[in-house]
């Protein structure tokens, strides 16, 4: 069966797209009117936390191809700048967010100035290190962060222009409607960017950073200010993460660099450079660290099994990290790539031929064309250095 | 000068510990040009191996030997399964599979063996309170002791390895031109699994000491050191068993001094931030660290 051909910017497409875009609307809107119980509406901002996060990873390590494991130290600064805010100065919650994505992108401009000078395996130690000394910056400054205690009880209340009462349901509805605009802003921002004259710098980078500085991309300039969006994004869905938990604790695993692998895995799995991809890992990650949490307390599975499970709540971490190695054989492109290629097999979209009137179909209009952009995982990327003398 | 003697004893025990783990880094990027991020979990794992086999069967230093040969097949068969066939399609791709596995092994302890708390180990050295040997009014203890020798035995082990044998002379070869060796015979899958294999033992052994001088063995036991551990490498420029252990020992001195004598600004807590200055220092300054050889990129 040969696939059917729809036109970029063709009637059909867009009827394409407004689907695709209804179904998302509709999935992130809904919860709205369903009568959810407090902690469903938890599980939902959870979800769309860890999406934001990997979203802002995706800017660095998708698009630029930047290795970082250090997104788990701006995660934390946004979440104690939140608290700090709150809980010593008694600031309202909503003017903590603006301080804490500036925060986060200076400091992550800041790293990226020494990170200019590495590639790859060098670049990742650098925020290796950043992810292994934040838990125990906020451990040393106990007067400021509380240290090991932690701070505890951070109320976010809805204004009282939304009608929403102090209730607990109340509070998470309130919560899970700022997580979802600030993911949506996330997304809007990585959306531009990489669409923009900026993202195609930063596919450049990525792709050939000798070449494209060449052809003009001032690739400190992309480098840096990536950086220092993407740490913002992780500081903006931190500040999220610790109004969810209420209390911030340095014993957290989202503040460590476990957290920052787990941000790297949903990132993968759902589809590195892809700009739906990290909504969907986090989504398959949060609703599958679920499903294997509650095994144990299945009908269905033997007692043998269910003995076997009971106190081991890692099978779901095992189970993940296994799923990205097996990955990295079948499906570099995660699940979204994998859908994408699946969905070419049925519908393809060729590009309108440049300056033509519209209908008429350019000579060239082949698959070759069509746009997916390639990850840094599939291609041999130049951004690692591999081994070879001079 | 008592205190010096002291930061000095303390750090070269907790810089033989990151010296291991440094060599096996190094041998590891020798052979296959990769960092592998889950050199320290691999040590934790053969770390939990010495520690179930010696409570359930064997004494420990028995145990400790079969969780090195444990190692071994863990390293060859995770370079032969995952890194080999996966490096062939991208360098960034085995990079995220030595990631995933750093996660996947850190969980799979605590899954596999069903602990939430740290478990007892016994001790590989005399550890009672006695058990020290006075230098200039600072103490040594023997633990400590025993760690730096059993780095300085596998260290010499390594160098004779490297130097006097076929398989040696065969890992060298790979190393310094991965194309060629397999033109003058040498099998190159092979020498490459066993470069993978020998890492992990070497990091067995470091796993080992960790748990040993801790008293226990703990999944996250090797985080903080696996990152020292690459700071190490980094200063003793990736490719140099020398360099590796220099610099291990080196970083161990350093840091115990800088908290030692900084207990208000650095101390304890902070002590990891002495390798990311480091790290950073010979990144900016002089990327092939101090013992590498200078690398030239064709562009």
């Amino acid at each position: 069966m040969k696939p059917i051909r729809i036109e970029q910017g063709s009637r059909a497409h867009w009827l394409l797209r407004l689907i695709g875009f209804g179904t998302i609307a509709y999935l992130a809107l809904s919860p709205f009117f369903r009568n959810l119980k407090a902690n469903e509406y938890g599980q939902l901002t959870d979800i769309l936390i860890l999406a934001l996060a990997a979203m802002s990873l995706n800017l660095l390590v998708g698009y630029t191809g930047q290795i970082s494991i250090g997104q788990s130290a701006f995660f934390g600064l946004g979440a104690y700048t939140t608290a700090i805010l709150m809980h010593n100065y008694g600031w309202e919650t909503q003017w903590t967010f603006p301080v804490a994505v500036v925060l986060c992108f200076v400091v992550g401009v800041l790293v990226g100035i020494p990170a200019l000078r590495l590639t790859g395996i060098y670049l990742s130690l650098v925020t290796l290190a950043l992810a292994q000394l934040f838990p125990a910056l906020v451990r040393k400054f106990d007067a400021l962060t509380g240290g090991s205690r932690g701070i505890q009880n951070l109320r976010y209340d809805p204004p009282s222009w939304t009608g929403l009462s102090h209730s607990t349901l109340d509070r998470s509805i309130w919560l899970y409607a700022v997580a979802l605009s600030f993911t949506v802003i996330g997304y809007l921002v990585v959306r531009n960017l990489v669409k923009s004259r900026v993202g195609r710098s930063m596919v450049a980078v990525r792709d050939n950073t000798t070449a494209a500085a060449v052809m003009g991309v001032n690739v400190a300039v992309v480098k840096t200010v990536t950086f220092g969006i993407s740490a913002a994004l992780a500081g903006l869905a931190g500040s999220v993460f610790v109004l969810r938990q209420t209390q911030a604790n340095p014993d957290n695993i989202y503040y460590t660099i476990l957290g920052a692998i787990i941000f790297l895995v949903i990132m993968v799995i759902g589809g590195t450079a892809s700009l739906l991809g990290p909504i969907v890992g986090a989504v398959v990650y949060y609703r599958v660290d679920d499903f294997t949490r509650s095994l144990p307390n299945k009908d269905w599975l033997p007692g043998a099994a269910k003995d076997f499970l009971r106190d081991r709540p890692n099978l779901a971490t095992v189970v993940f990290s296994a799923l990205l190695i097996l990955l990295m054989f079948v499906a570099p492109f995660g699940i979204v790539g994998l859908a994408k290629r699946i969905g070419r097999r049925f519908v393809v979209l060729v590009p309108r031929p440049p300056g033509g009137g519209g209908g008429q179909r350019g000579g060239f209009a082949s698959e070759e064309f069509e746009a997916i952009p390639a990850t840094p995982l599939e291609t041999s990327a130049s951004a690692l250095p591999t081994q070879g003398g001079p | 000068m008592k205190d010096f003697l002291q930061y000095l004893f303390d750090g070269l025990s907790s810089g033989a510990i990151y010296a291991l783990i440094a060599v096996s880094l190094v041998i590891v990027y020798r052979g296959t040009g990769h960092l592998n991020f889950a050199q320290g979990e691999m040590a934790m794992i053969s770390a939990f191996m010495a520690w179930w086999l010696s409570s359930n069967w064997m004494p420990i230093w028995a145990a400790v030997v079969v969780s090195m040969i444990f190692a071994f097949a863990l390293g060859a068969i995770t370079e032969g399964l995952i890194i080999r066939p996966i490096g062939q399609r991208s360098q960034f791709a085995v990079a995220v599979a030595a990631i995933g596995l750093l996660l996947g092994l850190n969980a799979l302890a605590p899954f596999a063996w069903k602990v939430t708390v740290p478990q007892a180990f016994e001790s590989l050295f005399p550890k009672k309170d006695s058990d020290f040997a006075r230098i200039g009014g600072a103490t040594w203890r023997y633990e400590y002791i025993g760690v730096l020798i059993t780095l300085l035995v596998v260290a010499t082990l390594l160098f004779l390895l490297f130097q006097k044998t076929k398989l040696g002379l065969a890992m060298r070869a790979v190393a310094s031109n991965p194309d060629s060796a397999p033109l003058a015979g040498i099998n190159k899958g092979r020498v490459l699994m066993v470069s993978w294999g020998l890492a992990a033992t070497v990091g067995a052994v470091g796993g080992a000491m960790v748990a040993s001088l801790r008293g226990n063995v703990d999944p996250s036991m090797m985080l903080a050191i696996f990152f020292s551990a690459t700071a190490a490498a980094m200063l003793g420029g990736f490719d140099s068993l020398i360099g590796a252990v220099v610099a291990g020992l080196a970083l161990g001195v350093i840091e115990n001094m800088v908290a030692g004598y900084q207990p208000d600004i650095i101390g304890q807590e902070l002590k990891g931030s002495v390798s990311l200055i480091v790290i950073l220092v010979v990144l900016l300054f002089r990327p092939s660290g101090l013992f590498g050889t200078r690398r030239v990129e064709r562009v």
